[in-house]
C-alpha cells in the first residue's frame, strides 16, 4: 500500500506537468498561426529571400523506399536546393533502383572532407535530375552515412531526413524561416506524423487516412501528442533539444564545427542537438534550435510488435545514452532553460517506465494478497490509464482545432478510441521495451547502431491497406 | 471516489480544451487584414506583428496599389520585430519589382533588409529599359555592401554589370559569406573569361577542405572552356598551394589528355603537389576510357614502388583501386609490410579488390 501511496502522487506530477505544457503549447501554436508565420515563409519562398539547402539522405537496404522519397523530394515547392543520397553500403539493391531510375554516372570525388568517415566509392550525378548526388560509401552506420552527406553538401543549410519520409511540399520554407528571422538560428525540426494508412502518389500526399490496425493507428496518436504536446512547448520557451533524426534542418558550419553525428551513438539524433546547445552555452555564442508547426514531414511507423519493440528500445537507449553523456547540464542554469527545465524532464521522462511498471504491477499483487480490495485495484489502474488518456484526448483537440490535416469526424473518433485502447496492452509493451533498454545499456548489450529500419512494407501495399 | 473524480475531470478538461481549441481557430480566422489601402497601411504600422504581418502580406498581393506605402514599408525593414521586419523587406522587393522606376527614390535605402529588398527586385538578368542604368548602380553599390545579404543578392545578379564585372565577381569569390563566394564562383565557371580560371584556383588554393567543392567544380567547369588554362599553373613557376588547386581542378575536368600533364606533377618534389596529382588521377581515371585508364594506372604503379611519403602512398592506393591495373598486384605485395599501419590496412583492402577483380 504505501508503493501505491508514493507511486500516485509521482504519476500525478508528471501528468500534471504534461498537461501544464499542453496549455503552454497552444500558447506558442496561437503565437505561430497569429504571427501568420505559414504565409510569411511562402510569401519569402516567392521572392526567393530563403537560404539554399542541401538535402542528405542516409539510405541502407531501402529499395523499397527509396524512390519514393526521392519522387517527394523533387516534388518540393523551393527555389533552391540539392539532394545528397548517400548509399551506406547496401546489400539490397538500393544502389540498382537508384541508378536505373535517375541514369547515375560517375564523376569525379571533390574530396571536400570535413568530416572523417568510412571510404567514399563513388560519387554519381543524375542525368534526369541534375540537383541529385549520389554518394556510394562502405557501411559505417546512419550517423557515418549523414556525415559523409555533410561533406558532399554544397549549401549553407543541412536538410537531415530518413530515407522512408515523404515531405510536404511546402515544408523546406517553412523550416528555412526561422533561420532567416534570427540569425542564431543553428537547428530547425517540424511536425512528424505517421503515413501509415495515407495514400502517397508520386512522392505526393494524395490522401488522408488512419492505418486500418490498431497497432499503428496507437502510433498516429502518440505522434500527435508528442508533437502536440512536448515539441510545441520546449519551443515556447526557447528551450527546444530535440530535432528528429528524420526531419531536421542544421546550419553546416555548426554541424562541422562540433564534428558533426557521432558514430556509433544511439540516439544520434538527440545527442546531436544537445551537444549543439551544450557548446554554443558553454562557448556564449547564439544557438538556438526552432520548431515550425507548419513543417511537415511523414514517416513510416513499424507495423509489427517487433519492429515496434527495437524502435522503442533503440529510442529509449538514446535517451538514455545521451543523458549520461551530457549529465552536467542536468540542473545547471548555466544552460539556461534547457539545464534547469528540460533536462530534469527528459530525467523524469527517463525513469517514468520504472514508475509505470510498479504502477501497473503492484495494485493487482497487493489485490491477491488481500492489501487491498479489488475495486480499489481497478480504481488505481483507472488513474494510471485515465491520466494519459486525458492527454491523449487533449492533444487530440488541440489538433483538430489547429492542423487541417485529419478533416474527419470519424478519424477523430477513431482517435479517441486509441486513447482508450492504448492502455490495453500497448502502453504496458511499450513500458516494457523502454525497460529493456535499461537492462542493454546496464548490461553493456549495445544495440546494433549501424542501422536498424523498421520492418517495412513497400508502399503500393501500404496505399492498397489504406483503402 | 478516485473514478468518480477522474471521470469528472477527464470531461471537463475536454470541453474546456474543445472550447479552447476552437477559439484558438476561430481567432486564427479572425486575424485578418482590413481591406482599404489606408487601413492596410495604418495596420502595418502596429506594434503587434499579427496586425501588421498581415497587412504587409495583403499589400503585397497589391503592388500597383502598394506604392504609396512604400516609404511605410522601407521604415518597416528596421522594425526590431524580426516578423514585421521580414514581411515589409518582401514588400519593397515586390513593389519595386513591378516599378523599377522607384529604384532611384529607394537606393539609400538605410535598413539592410531594406536595401537587400531593393537588389532582390532586380530581375537576375537585365531587360532593356529605363532603369538598367540605375539597376547597375544598385548592383554595383550592393556589391559593396557591408551586410552580407545584401551582397549576396548583388552575387545573384552580376550579369547586370558591364566591363568591371569580372571584377567584381572576382572580388565577390573571395568574400567572407559562403553564400556570396558560391554564387560569385558559379558566374565565374559559367560566364568567366580565360583569366577568370586563375581567379578561381586562387580562390580554391585559399579554401577550407570543408569548402573547396564549389570553387572546384567552378574552376573545372571554366577549364573545360578553356582547356589549357590549367596547364601553366601546375608547374613549378607556381606557389604549391596554387599548383596544387590546379592540379585538382585539372582531375576534376575529366578532360582525359590532361593525365600526360600531370606526369611531372606526380614525380614532383613536394609531396602535397605528388597527393593531389595522384588524386587528379584517380579523379580521370574514373570517367576515362579503357585503353587511358591502363595508361594511368602504369604512371601509378612506377610512382607507388618509389614513393616514400605516406600520405601520397595512400592516395596512389586509392588511385590504383579505380583503375585496377593487372600489374597492380605484385606491386601492392611488394609493401604489403608497409611500417605505417594505415598503408598496410589500406594495401590489404586494395590487394583484396584487385585479386577479387582479376580472372584467375
Amino acid at each position: 500500500m504505501i508503493v501505491i501511496w508514493l507511486l500516485l502522487p509521482v504519476v500525478v506530477a508528471y501528468h500534471g506537468l504534461t498537461l501544464a505544457m499542453l496549455c503552454g503549447s497552444v500558447a506558442e501554436l496561437r503565437r505561430q498561426r497569429r504571427g501568420r508565420l505559414r504565409d510569411l515563409a511562402l510569401a519569402s519562398r516567392e521572392a526567393g529571400a530563403l537560404p539554399a539547402v542541401s538535402i542528405v539522405v542516409p539510405a541502407f537496404n531501402e529499395e523499397a523506399t527509396i524512390l519514393r522519397t526521392i519522387d517527394s523530394l523533387l516534388a518540393l515547392n523551393y527555389h533552391e536546393y540539392e539532394i545528397v543520397v548517400v548509399n551506406d553500403g547496401s546489400t539490397d539493391r538500393t544502389a540498382d533502383v537508384l541508378a536505373a531510375r535517375f541514369q547515375l554516372r560517375p564523376v569525379p570525388h571533390v574530396g571536400q572532407t570535413a568530416l572523417t568517415t568510412e571510404r567514399v566509392r563513388d560519387v554519381l550525378t543524375s542525368g534526369v535530375a541534375p540537383c541529385l548526388r549520389v554518394v556510394d560509401k562502405r557501411n559505417g552506420g546512419k550517423a557515418d552515412a549523414l556525415n559523409a552527406g555533410i561533406n558532399e553538401a554544397m549549401f549553407g543549410l543541412v536538410l537531415a531526413i530518413d530515407a522512408d519520409v515523404v515531405l510536404d511540399p511546402d515544408a523546406l520554407a517553412h523550416l528555412a524561416l526561422p533561420f532567416v528571422l534570427s540569425p542564431a538560428t543553428i537547428a530547425a525540426s517540424g511536425i512528424i506524423r505517421p503515413q501509415n494508412g495515407c495514400e502517397i502518389t508520386a512522392g505526393r500526399l494524395t490522401h488522408v487516412g488512419l492505418p486500418t490496425r490498431w497497432l499503428e493507428r496507437i502510433q498516429v496518436l502518440e505522434y500527435l501528442r508528442a508533437y502536440g504536446v512536448g515539441r510545441m512547448f520546449f519551443n515556447a520557451i526557447d528551450a527546444h533539444l530535440i530535432v528528429s533524426g528524420a526531419f531536421g534542418l542544421f546550419s553546416r558550419q555548426a554541424l562541422i564545427d562540433l564534428g558533426g553525428y557521432q558514430p556509433h551513438s544511439v540516439g544520434e539524433d538527440m545527442e546531436l542537438v544537445v551537444r549543439l546547445v551544450r557548446a554554443a552555452r558553454e562557448r556564449g555564442t547564439p544557438g538556438r534550435i526552432a520548431f515550425s508547426s507548419d513543417a511537415l514531414c511523414l514517416t513510416e511507423a513499424p507495423h509489427s510488435w517487433k519492429a515496434l519493440g527495437g524502435q522503442r528500445t533503440r529510442w529509449h537507449q538514446g535517451l538514455l545514452s545521451t543523458l549520461r553523456l551530457h549529465r552536467r547540464m542536468i540542473g545547471r542554469s548555466r544552460y539556461g532553460l534547457s539545464g534547469v527545465l528540460v533536462f530534469p524532464y527528459f530525467l523524469l521522462e527517463l525513469y517514468y517506465p520504472v514508475v509505470e511498471a510498479l504502477g501497473w504491477i503492484v495494485p493487482p499483487l497487493a489485490a491477491i494478497a488481500g492489501v487491498i480490495s479489488p475495486l480499489r485495484m481497478f480504481e488505481i489502474l483507472f488513474v494510471f490509464a485515465g491520466l494519459g488518456s486525458l492527454v491523449s484526448l487533449a492533444a487530440i483537440a488541440i489538433d483538430a482545432a489547429c492542423f487541417p490535416f485529419f478533416t474527419d469526424l470519424k478519424t477523430r473518433l477513431i482517435l479517441i478510441g486509441a486513447a482508450a485502447l492504448e492502455h490495453c496492452g500497448y502502453h504496458q509493451a511499450t513500458i516494457v521495451f523502454r525497460l529493456r533498454a535499461f537492462l542493454r545499456y546496464y548490461r553493456g548489450l549495445q544495440l546494433k547502431t549501424a542501422w536498424q529500419p523498421p520492418r517495412r512494407a513497400a508502399a503500393p501495399a501500404d496505399a492498397a491497406r489504406s483503402r | 471516489m478516485v473514478s468518480g473524480l477522474l471521470v469528472a475531470n477527464l470531461v471537463l478538461a475536454i470541453v474546456v480544451l474543445a472550447i479552447a481549441a476552437s477559439r484558438a481557430r476561430s481567432s486564427a480566422l479572425r486575424v485578418t487584414a482590413p481591406a482599404t489601402l489606408d487601413a492596410l497601411v495604418a495596420a502595418a504600422h502596429s506594434r503587434r506583428a499579427d496586425v501588421a504581418v498581415p497587412a504587409l502580406l495583403r499589400l503585397r498581393d497589391h503592388p500597383d496599389d502598394a506604392v504609396p506605402a512604400l516609404p511605410t514599408a522601407m521604415a518597416l525593414t528596421q522594425s526590431p520585430e524580426t516578423l514585421v521586419s521580414q514581411a515589409a523587406s518582401i514588400l519593397v522587393q515586390r513593389v519595386l519589382s513591378q516599378r523599377p522606376d522607384l529604384l532611384v527614390l529607394s537606393s539609400s535605402a538605410m535598413a539592410p533588409l531594406a536595401r537587400r529588398a531593393v537588389v532582390a527586385s532586380l530581375p537576375a538578368s537585365p531587360l532593356a529599359g529605363v532603369a538598367s542604368d540605375s539597376g547597375r548602380a544598385v548592383v554595383r553599390d550592393a556589391a559593396r555592401d557591408a551586410d552580407a545579404r545584401v551582397r549576396r543578392e548583388a552575387a545573384r545578379r552580376l550579369a547586370w554589370l558591364t566591363s568591371d564585372r569580372l571584377d567584381v565577381a572576382a572580388e565577390l569569390a573571395g568574400d567572407s559569406d559562403d553564400e556570396t563566394r558560391r554564387l560569385a564562383c558559379e558566374h565565374l565557371a559559367g560566364h568567366g573569361a580565360e583569366q577568370s580560371v586563375r581567379v578561381l584556383v586562387e580562390r580554391l588554393a585559399a579554401s577550407a577542405p570543408a569548402n573547396v567543392r564549389v570553387p572546384l567544380e567552378a574552376v573545372a567547369r571554366l577549364a573545360r572552356r578553356f582547356p589549357h588554362a590549367l596547364d601553366e599553373m601546375t608547374t613549378d613557376a607556381y606557389d604549391t598551394p596554387v599548383r596544387t588547386a590546379a592540379i585538382l581542378a585539372l582531375g576534376v575536368t575529366g578532360r582525359e589528355e590532361s593525365s600526360a600533364i600531370l606526369r611531372a606533377p606526380l614525380r614532383d618534389r613536394a609531396s602535397d603537389v605528388r597527393r593531389a596529382a595522384a588524386r587528379a588521377l584517380a579523379d580521370l581515371a574514373v570517367v576515362a576510357a579503357p585503353d587511358r585508364r591502363r595508361a594511368i594506372a602504369v604512371d601509378l604503379v612506377r610512382q607507388f614502388r618509389v614513393e616514400r611519403s605516406a600520405s601520397v602512398t595512400l592516395a596512389l592506393l586509392d588511385a590504383i583501386a579505380i583503375c585496377r591495373p593487372e600489374d597492380g598486384i605484385a606491386a601492392i605485395r611488394a609493401r604489403i609490410d608497409d611500417v605505417y599501419p594505415a598503408i598496410r590496412a589500406r594495401a590489404s583492402e586494395v590487394l583484396a579488390d584487385l585479386e577479387r577483380a582479376t580472372p584467375a
